[in-house]
């Protein structure tokens, strides 16, 4: 598999929500996700493995199931669903001990997982909730990208949102857009990440104006 | 391109927000923008055109069509790099 598949499954993803991509493309890109499973149920793919964190083919891996997902209007057929719950059980048979785990630190881990926990129910739903939940706990900083995902899940949770929703508006700045931050960082080397005010802002103004439909 | 944006001077936070955003992309050019990248060891940023963080803009944004004035011609760049770039190069390599 490629290793920017995670990428292609995550611009897929943004089309089909606008009908901007032809289906039969997709279809095929589908396909082969899905037979790409290894022995142990993982997709396969991605970079140079010895060079990265493990924690990015399980971010691969979820922003496949969120692109499969949309492919499907979350109605996939049956050897497709049961397909994603082989993946989506090993992925957790892997990391649910690992509570202190790398992958669970990951900006873009705990967001790939926010997305699945919204999407599904059942069994996979709760597995979705519980990464979602584990990533939550280790991602408590005050960056912008932290700060509103934190407050997205609280509110959808019943916890409590207003002195992060204070710090995210303190740190505002008077061009009207946030600071930069990154939603991909390598955990073990700080100094790479890729990022942008524009992601930050976005995520900003998504916790902002989820707090104000709720007003 | 030419879509009015507003003064922001006394806006609220939201709408501020999206003036941001809207003045961002107002020249068109969405290629600059999107990633800043600092590779290990390095000392500089570097831009790079991220179709990824594209695509999550958009994603993040999908609920916002009346105020992120640049949504479909966001949608369009990335069509239209997706298309022209390697992703799917990838896929006509594979067997």
């Amino acid at each position: 598999m490629p290793p920017d598949i995670h990428t292609t499954a995550t611009a897929l993803s943004a089309l089909i929500r606008y009908g901007a991509v032809d289906p039969n493309d997709c279809a095929a890109i589908v396909k082969k996700i899905v037979e790409n499973l290894d022995e142990d149920g993982l997709l396969k793919f991605y970079f140079a493995p010895s060079s990265l964190p493990s924690h990015l083919d399980h971010v691969a891996m979820c922003q496949s199931i969120c692109f499969i997902s949309d492919f499907y209007q979350l109605r996939p057929p049956c050897s497709v669903h049961e397909k994603l719950n082989e993946t989506v059980r090993a992925i957790n048979a892997r990391i649910k001990d690992e509570a202190e785990d790398q992958r669970y630190r990951s900006m873009y881990f705990f967001y790939a997982a926010w997305q699945l926990a919204n999407r599904w129910g059942g069994e996979l739903g709760h597995i979705f909730t519980d990464m979602m939940i584990r990533s939550w706990a280790l991602n408590i900083n005050s960056s912008p990208i932290s700060l509103a995902m934190r407050i997205m899940v609280n509110q959808e949770f019943g916890g409590r949102w207003q002195a992060d929703k204070q710090q995210l508006l303190d740190l505002q700045q008077p061009d009207g857009g946030w600071p930069f931050d990154s939603l991909f960082r390598l955990d073990n080397a700080e100094e790479v990440y890729f990022g942008s005010r524009i992601i930050a802002t976005s995520f900003a103004l998504k916790a902002l104006e989820t707090l104000a439909l709720q007003v | 391109m030419g879509k009015k944006v507003k003064n922001s001077v006394f806006m609220p936070p939201i709408s501020r927000g999206y003036d941001f955003l809207n003045k961002r992309f107002a020249s068109g050019n969405f290629n600059s923008y999107f990633s800043r990248y600092r590779p290990a060891g390095g000392d500089e940023d570097q831009l790079l055109p991220a179709w990824e963080e594209a695509a999550t803009a958009i994603t993040v944004l999908s609920h916002s069509s009346e105020r992120f004035l640049y949504r479909n011609e966001l949608v369009a760049h990335l069509l239209k790099n997706f298309q022209d770039d390697f992703v799917f190069h990838f896929f006509k390599d594979e067997k």
